[in-house]
C-alpha cells in the first residue's frame, strides 16, 4: 500500500472494503438460496413430463402387493414415455372401481389397467372406455367378455394346480388337517379365486385318501363392508367348524388372518398359506407361523401391463394374454 | 495527452471533495446493501402472499363449477330464457378457469389432479351441453341421461377440486411456515449485514481519513524544516557581512604598517578565518572549529588593535570533538571585546572555558569588563525572541541565541550572567553532547 513517496494508495483500501461487503452480499444470497430451497419454491414443478398418461385401478391400492405392482409399472412406463397414475379409491368418498372407471374415462387417460374385482357395472365401464378409444389391460383378474385388449396374471387353472400339488402332501403327512377354509373376496363362478377354490376341491375329492377327511370351505369376504375382513376371519376362527388350515387369495387376508391367528393365540393349531411375500408374511414364515406363501412376480405384473397398455395405444394391438410367473415359498426359502 | 489514474485523479482532488467522496463511498454502500437486502425481503413476501392463492383459485373453480350446475338444472327444470343465457354465461366462465390449470402429463399429484379435474371439467361440459340441447328438442330421456352423467362427473369434480385443495393446502401450509421462517432469518440477518456493512465502512474510514490527512501532515512537517533553514540561513547571512568589513580593514592597516612575516601570519588567520565562514556554510561544525576560529579572531584583534587582548583559554580537550551550531563562540566573544574590554583602562581579560559537564558540555566565555545590568540581559533575550527581525544590533547577540535555540530545541541553552556595571559577563553555554556519529544518525 506503502507508495515510493512515502503516501498510501487509496486504491486497495477501497478495494478491500468492496471485496468484503460483496462477500457479505454472496453469504447472504447463499442463505436466501438455501432458504428457497428449503422451501421448494425455487422451482415450480421438478417432476418428469410424459406423452402418455395411463390409470391404475386395482381394488385394494394400499396394498403392499399393489403397491410393488404399481412402482414395477411406473418404471417400465416412463421407459415407454408414459405416467401410470394409481388410482385413489377416494378420501372423503368411497369409489367403486366403476366410478374410478368413469373419472378415468371423463379425464381423457390414454390407457386403463384395471383389476377386475367382480364388482358390479366395472364390465360395461371397460367397454365404455374401449369405445371411448381407450385401451383397457386387465391384471390379476381378467374379464375376458369384454373389450379389454390384455390379461396380464396367472391362469387361474395353472394356480389351482399348483395349490393342489403343494396341498396333497401336507395333508398326507398331516392327519391333524380336517377343515381347510379358503378366503376369497372375488366369489365369482367365473372369477380366479373361484376358479382355484374349484380346482383345488377337485384336486382333492379327486384323491381317495382325502377324500373323506378333508373338506374345503370358501369363505367370502364382503367387499361393499369396510373393515370387513377382520369380522369374517375372526368369525371363522371362533366358529363352530374350527379350519386347521386357512388359504388366502389376496395379501390383505394373509395379513388379517395372521394378526387374528397370533391375537386369539392360536399359532400352531391353525395353520395357513398365504399370499405375496409381504415383510409381515416373511416374518411369519420364518417365525414357522405359516406354512408357505404364493408369490406372483410383481416385477413381471407390472412391467407386463405397462407393456400391454401401451403397445395397444401406440398400434393398436398386443399380445391377450401375459402370464406372469409365481412359485411358493416356505420358511426355508428365507433363511 | 496522457490519461490520468485515478490514483492521479485522487491525490489532485481537494480535501473537500476527499471527504465528499468517502461519505459518498459510505453512503452508497449503505444504500446498495439496504437495496439489496430489501428486494430479497420483498421477493420473500411476495412469495408469501402467493403461497395461498392456488387456493383461493381452486376455490373460485369450484364455485364456477356450482354456478354451472345450478344453472343447468334450473334450464332443464323451468326451461326459460334466462336460466339458458345463465347457463351458457357461467359455462364459459367455468371454462375459462379450468383452462388454467395443467394439461400435463407430470410426474407429481398435484399436477395429475389438475390435469384429471381439467378433462373431467370438459367431460362435464360435454354432458351438459347435451342435457340442455336435448332439453331443447324436447328429447326427454336423452337430457334425462345426459343429466345424471353431468351430475356423475359434477361430484367426481367437486371431490377432485376439494382433494386438491386439501393436498395444496397442505403443502402450501408447509411453504408458508417455511417462508415465515425464512423471513425471520433474513430480518435478522438483514440487521446484522447492515451492521457489518457499517463496521466495514467505519473501520474504512479511519484508513481513507489517514490517506486524505497524512499528505497535509507531511507537507506541515516540511514547510516547517523549511522554514528553520530558511531562518538558519538568514540568520548566518548577517554575520558574514558584519565581520569581514572589519577585518578587511585590519588587513588593510597591517599592510601599511609593515611587510613582513606578521603581516604573513596576519592574512594567513584572516585566511583561515573567511575560509570557515564560506566552508561552514552550514550550520554544523565542531567545538575544536569554533576555538579555532575563535583564536583567530583574537589574533587578527590583537594585530588590529596593536595591543594584547588578553585572551585565556581553559579547554578539555575530550569534548573538541562535538558538534554545535558554527559561527557562535566567535559573536560571543566579539561581544566581549567590543563591549566588555575595548576602552577599559585596567587590564581586562577573556576566558574561554570549555569542559565536560557530563550529559552537557558546558563552554564559557568570560570577560572582567564593564558588566551589564539585569535589564540589558533581559534585552538580549528578548530581542532573541523575535528571530524575525533583521539584526540590527550589531553584534547578533540575539542571532546567536536564536540559533542555539533552534538547533539544541531548548530554552537554557545559552545564559548570561553578570553582577552588575564594571563587574564583568560570563556567557555560559550548555549543550548536550554529540559526537560525529550520532549527528549523522539523527541527520540522515
Amino acid at each position: 500500500m506503502e507508495k515510493k513517496d512515502g503516501k498510501r494508495s487509496i486504491g486497495p483500501i477501497v478495494a478491500t472494503g468492496v471485496i468484503i461487503i460483496v462477500l457479505l452480499f454472496i453469504f447472504v444470497n447463499l442463505i436466501y438460496n438455501r432458504i428457497i430451497d428449503e422451501a421448494n419454491m425455487s422451482a415450480p414443478g421438478t417432476g418428469e413430463t410424459y406423452a402418455r398418461h395411463i390409470a391404475m385401478i386395482v381394488g385394494s391400492p394400499q396394498d403392499e402387493f399393489w403397491q410393488d405392482v404399481y412402482k414395477h409399472a411406473k418404471e417400465d412406463a416412463a421407459e415407454r414415455d408414459c405416467f401410470v397414475e394409481l388410482k385413489e379409491t377416494g378420501n372423503s368418498t368411497v369409489y367403486t372401481l366403476s366410478d374410478l372407471m368413469t373419472i378415468s374415462i371423463a379425464s381423457g387417460v390414454d390407457g386403463i389397467i384395471v383389476e377386475n374385482d367382480g364388482s358390479e357395472g366395472l364390465k360395461e365401464k371397460i367397454d365404455e372406455a374401449s369405445d371411448a378409444g381407450i385401451q383397457v389391460v386387465t391384471v390379476l383378474n381378467d374379464a375376458a367378455d369384454t373389450k379389454r385388449v390384455s390379461y396380464v396374471g396367472l391362469n387361474p387353472y395353472t394356480a389351482g394346480k399348483m395349490y393342489s400339488e403343494k396341498l396333497i402332501p401336507i395333508l398326507k403327512s398331516d392327519k391333524s388337517i380336517k377343515n381347510i377354509a379358503v378366503f376369497m373376496k372375488d366369489d365369482r363362478v367365473d372369477g380366479n379365486d373361484f376358479q382355484i377354490f374349484s380346482d383345488i376341491n377337485t384336486e382333492l375329492m379327486g384323491n381317495e385318501e382325502l377324500a373323506d377327511r378333508v373338506t374345503i370351505t370358501a369363505v367370502r369376504i364382503p367387499k361393499e363392508k369396510a373393515f370387513g375382513t377382520e369380522e369374517v376371519v375372526q368369525e371363522t376362527l371362533e366358529g363352530e367348524i374350527k379350519p386347521e388350515l386357512v388359504i388366502c387369495l389376496d395379501s390383505m387376508t394373509t395379513e388379517t388372518v395372521y394378526q387374528s391367528i397370533i391375537d386369539m393365540n392360536l399359532a400352531g393349531e391353525v395353520q395357513m398359506i398365504g399370499y405375496y411375500d409381504s415383510p409381515n408374511t416373511v416374518g411369519a414364515l420364518k417365525r414357522n407361523n405359516m406354512l408357505m406363501t404364493l408369490v406372483i412376480s410383481t416385477e413381471d405384473m407390472g412391467a407386463y401391463a405397462s407393456q400391454a397398455v401401451s403397445d395397444a395405444i401406440e398400434t393398436g394391438r398386443t399380445n391377450s394374454y401375459y402370464a406372469v410367473n409365481a412359485d411358493f415359498i416356505s420358511s426355508e426359502d428365507v433363511r | 495527452m496522457k490519461r490520468r489514474s485515478i490514483g492521479e485523479i485522487w491525490e489532485d482532488l481537494p480535501v473537500a471533495k476527499k471527504i465528499l467522496v468517502e461519505m459518498l463511498f459510505v453512503g452508497i454502500a449503505l444504500l446498495v446493501s439496504n437495496m439489496l437486502l430489501y428486494l430479497r425481503i420483498n421477493d420473500l413476501v411476495d412469495r408469501l402472499n402467493s403461497v395461498y392463492s392456488v387456493n383461493l383459485n381452486l376455490t373460485d373453480l369450484s364455485d364456477s363449477l356450482n354456478e354451472v350446475q345450478e344453472n343447468m338444472y334450473r334450464y332443464l327444470e323451468i326451461r326459460d330464457y334466462d336460466s339458458l343465457s345463465n347457463y351458457y354465461r357461467s359455462e364459459e366462465e367455468f371454462r375459462q378457469q379450468y383452462r388454467t390449470l395443467s394439461d400435463e402429463i407430470v410426474d407429481e399429484p398435484v399436477k395429475i389432479m389438475e390435469r384429471n379435474i381439467r378433462g373431467m371439467s370438459e367431460s362435464f361440459l360435454a354432458a351438459a351441453d347435451r342435457a340442455v340441447s336435448a332439453k331443447r328438442g324436447n328429447n326427454v330421456d336423452a337430457y334425462v341421461a345426459n343429466y345424471e352423467t353431468a351430475m356423475k362427473l359434477y361430484n367426481y369434480i367437486g371431490d377432485s377440486v376439494s382433494t386438491l385443495n386439501r393436498e395444496q393446502f397442505i403443502s402450501n401450509r408447509q411453504n408458508y411456515l417455511t417462508l415465515q421462517r425464512a423471513l425471520r432469518t433474513m430480518e435478522i440477518t438483514s440487521v446484522l449485514i447492515l451492521i457489518a456493512v457499517m463496521a466495514v465502512t467505519i473501520a474504512l474510514l479511519p484508513a481513507l481519513t489517514r490517506n486524505i490527512i497524512s499528505p497535509i501532515v507531511e507537507r506541515e512537517l516540511m514547510m516547517q524544516n523549511h522554514l528553520k533553514e530558511a531562518q538558519l540561513r538568514f540568520l548566518q547571512s548577517q554575520i558574514n557581512p558584519h565581520f569581514l568589513f572589519n577585518c578587511l580593514n585590519a588587513g588593510v592597516q597591517l599592510a601599511e604598517m609593515e611587510d613582513d612575516e606578521r603581516t604573513s601570519v596576519f592574512l594567513e588567520r584572516m585566511a583561515d578565518f573567511f575560509r570557515y565562514n564560506v566552508k561552514k556554510g552550514n550550520e554544523e561544525s565542531t567545538i575544536r572549529e569554533e576555538v579555532e576560529m575563535v583564536n583567530n579572531y583574537i589574533y587578527i584583534l590583537n594585530v588590529r588593535f596593536a595591543g594584547e587582548i588578553d585572551f585565556k583559554t581553559d579547554i578539555d580537550d575530550s569534548v573538541l570533538d562535538c558538534h554545535m551550531p558554527s559561527m557562535i563562540l566567535q559573536p560571543i566573544v566579539e561581544n566581549s571585546v567590543n563591549h566588555g574590554i575595548r576602552g577599559q583602562e585596567a587590564d581586562s581579560s577573556i576566558f574561554l572555558t570549555v569542559r565536560d559537564g557530563g550529559d552537557d558540555i558546558e563552554i564559557i566565555v568570560r570577560d572582567t569588563g564593564t558588566g551589564m545590568t539585569e535589564e540589558q540581559i533581559n534585552s538580549i533575550f528578548e530581542k532573541s525572541g523575535n528571530i524575525s527581525e533583521s539584526g540590527s544590533t550589531g553584534i547578533g547577540m540575539d542571532n546567536v541565541i536564536s540559533r542555539l535555540r533552534l538547533f539544541f530545541d531548548r530554552d537554557d541553552v545559552l545564559e548570561i550572567y553578570s553582577e552588575g556595571l564594571d563587574k564583568g559577563t560570563s556567557v555560559s553555554i550548555r549543550i548536550p553532547k554529540r559526537e560525529e556519529e550520532d549527528v549523522q544518525n539523527t541527520g540522515s
